[in-house]
């Protein structure tokens, strides 16, 4: 087995494990809901980060490529947010 | 001619600044707009399900969760094989190739005929898009809605699999092609990777 296919294995296995720690928290009900919610997407952004770097190789792609591609991604991403927390305020309200 | 001749000597700088292929940029690209269609998916998913007292938690650890999760190790190993095809392909070794990429198409298919059946599972129990028995109504257009999109890239993930493996295997394919439809079966497996605990986690029913 080539240096790269090991390399491949092991972040198979990795990716894995997280998912087998997500599973994990699920079954207990460790978390609040929201708490859960935050600390799923921690997990899944370190798995797309895995995948990214690794599977898509984007680590090995030129910076400038890499920073073409993603900080826009993210920020338009994180503008999606903006509107978020009117979900808050429709439940605090009452209109239910 | 001879203006153009004049504008490639002015303007002749810069060369190639990414260093990638033009199917490469392009799959990319695509990659990104695909990104922030599930997002924003996923985001008025999220927004609906705080937005709301009654959203259904319906999915047991047995069975639902349970065929999630192999779900999720028949992407995750996809990936897997579909890396090492990459990898056999920049060897030049087109066989192997071949064979990585069948092995990926098993797993699309495997994580398609599970998800069939979770579907029908659900439509046998009464979850439609604008309703359910539990409560909120948006929770089956949240569920039908992106895993039916992301069902829908698997699919079309499996087709430009099986494009790929018959091209490299008549050798009308090269090593870019392999690679640039890696870049996708990834992203497939990476979208999934947001709305396995989304839609499923987030709603593992109490004990």
């Amino acid at each position: 087995m080539t240096t790269h296919n090991r390399t491949y294995t092991w972040i198979w296995i990795y990716l894995l494990g997280l998912t087998g720690i997500e599973l994990v928290l699920a079954y207990q009900h460790v978390f609040t809901p929201g708490m859960m919610m935050l600390v799923l997407m921690l997990l899944s952004l370190a798995k797309a980060g895995m995948i990214m770097n690794w599977f898509m190789h984007l680590g090995s792609e030129r910076v400038t490529f890499v920073l073409t591609l993603l900080p826009p991604l993210v920020l338009v991403l994180s503008l999606m947010f903006a509107i978020f927390p009117d979900a808050f305020r429709l439940f605090q309200l009452g209109t239910h | 001619m001879m203006n153009s001749g004049l504008a490639s000597e002015n303007w002749n700088g810069g060369g190639s600044p990414y260093a990638v292929g033009h199917k490469k940029l392009g799959m990319w690209l695509f990659l990104v707009s695909d990104s922030l269609t599930f997002g924003s998916l996923l985001i008025s998913c999220m927004y609906a399900r705080t937005a709301s007292s009654n959203w259904p938690t319906p999915f047991p650890m047995w069975p639902s969760i349970a065929f999630a999760s192999l779900m999720t190790f028949c992407l995750l190993t996809s990936s897997l094989t579909m890396a090492f095809a990459v990898a056999a392909s920049k060897r030049g070794d087109r066989a192997a190739a071949v064979k990585f990429i069948l092995l990926t198409i098993l797993g699309g298919v495997a994580f398609l005929v599970l998800h069939a059946r979770e579907w029908l599972h659900l439509i046998d129990e009464g979850v439609r898009p604008w309703s359910n028995p539990w409560g909120s109504p948006l929770f089956g257009a949240s569920f039908f809605g992106l895993t039916g999109l992301h069902m829908f890239h698997v699919f079309s993930g499996v087709v430009y699999l099986g494009v790929i493996a018959l091209g490299t295997r008549n050798g009308k394919r090269s090593h870019e092609d392999v690679e640039v439809c890696g870049l996708y079966w990834h992203f497939v497996d990476l979208v999934w990777m947001f709305i396995f605990p989304l839609i499923y986690l987030m709603s593992v029913s109490p004990k």
